[in-house]
């Protein structure tokens, strides 16, 4: 599996070190939000609603230099957006989340 | 180059926003006064103060970044924001949309970006995109997709509050815009406002009595002031 990393988060702080702490916990405050208003939305069946969720995310994955995890997510937003019975990617994108959770949690 | 550009950010993502904040603050010609998470705050901001040009998220619940640049009557310079490839299509339909920014951005096609800000003088945008369009049709924007109307298809344009109904002799367009926008964009050699609320191609008129013309099936009243440049596009006898 992709792993994340600081690549773009490093190049974007250079030497500014207090905008990369706080950019970071911004990271991390947020994406909790987001996940969780992302499974509240999909377990309510809006997956419309899961979908603007995804959306946002995935601006995070990509954050996080994950390239495979993007096309993930975009191809998990457009099932949501399709209101499909199964989505083939939700397995893949949900691990994908913990292990950018658990990764943020180390920085 | 502005000596000093006022900005703001629209985005419902405050990673998104605090990512553009930044890269903002490397250009000296840039100051971000305000912040948004949603484009109707933006509005009523903009309805009392200018600003020079917008960092703008197209993918936002409920308003989208477009449905906010068509609420905007003289809009600034706009760079959109995205995490999508896929709206380049339709953001350049846009005269004042400057740039497309694929997010996660990076301070070099920011910077890029930043130049063509300071190099294209927002106030000629509209005149020289009629210049430069001696076609023989344009693209509206409607619920999001781009629709080509030829120009030889309408015979009349309406204005409706913040929307004009454009007719053509098989469909009628509602659009949210202005008929000083569209004006513009029409041909002087076909189009003509000849009401505060009526632009009519004057090739399609069947006749005319005292103040109203009969175009179609409609009858659209002249108003005194536009009548005689009426009269002398016509080919009198």
């Amino acid at each position: 599996m992709e792993k994340p990393n600081t690549n773009y988060i490093n190049q974007l702080s250079g030497d500014d070190t207090s905008f990369r702490k706080k950019f970071v916990n911004l990271l991390k405050s947020e994406l909790v939000i987001e996940i969780d208003k992302y499974k509240k939305a999909l377990l309510e069946r809006e997956y419309s609603n899961a979908s603007q969720y995804v959306h946002r995310l995935k601006h995070k994955v990509s954050v996080l230099g994950l390239e495979k995890g993007y096309t993930l997510a975009s191809n998990y937003e457009n099932e949501l957006k399709e209101k499909k019975d199964s989505f083939s990617n939700q397995k893949k994108f949900d691990d994908m989340l913990t292990e950018m959770v658990e990764f943020l949690k180390c920085l | 180059m502005f000596i000093n550009m006022k900005c703001i950010l629209i985005d419902d993502e405050a990673a998104a926003r605090s990512i553009i904040a930044h890269l903002c603050s490397h250009v000296k010609t840039i100051t971000v006064i305000e912040e948004f998470p949603s484009a109707i705050e933006a509005i009523k901001f903009l309805n009392k103060n200018e600003v020079d040009l917008i960092f703008l998220d197209i993918h936002m619940p409920n308003f989208t970044g477009f449905d906010f640049i068509e609420t905007l009557k003289n809009p600034p310079k706009i760079i959109l924001t995205t995490s999508d490839k896929n709206f380049a299509f339709e953001a350049f339909g846009y005269d004042c949309v400057i740039d497309y920014l694929l997010k996660p951005v990076t301070l070099p096609r920011f910077l890029k970006a930043i130049k063509k800000a300071g190099n294209t003088p927002n106030q000629n945008l509209t005149k020289v995109s009629k210049v430069e369009t001696q076609q023989d049709h344009l693209y509206v924007n409607i619920n999001r997709r781009l629709v080509k109307i030829e120009y030889n298809k309408i015979y009349l344009i309406e204005a409706k509050g913040d929307y004009i109904i454009i007719k053509t002799e098989s469909e009628n367009y509602t659009v949210h815009t202005t008929l000083k926008k569209i004006i513009e964009k029409l041909p002087d050699a076909t189009f003509l406002k000849i009401h505060r609320s009526f632009i009519i191609n004057y090739k399609k008129i069947i006749d005319i009595e005292d103040n109203s013309v009969l175009i179609n099936k409609d009858v659209i009243p002249i108003s005194r002031s536009n009548r005689p440049e009426l009269m002398k596009k016509l080919n009198l006898l």
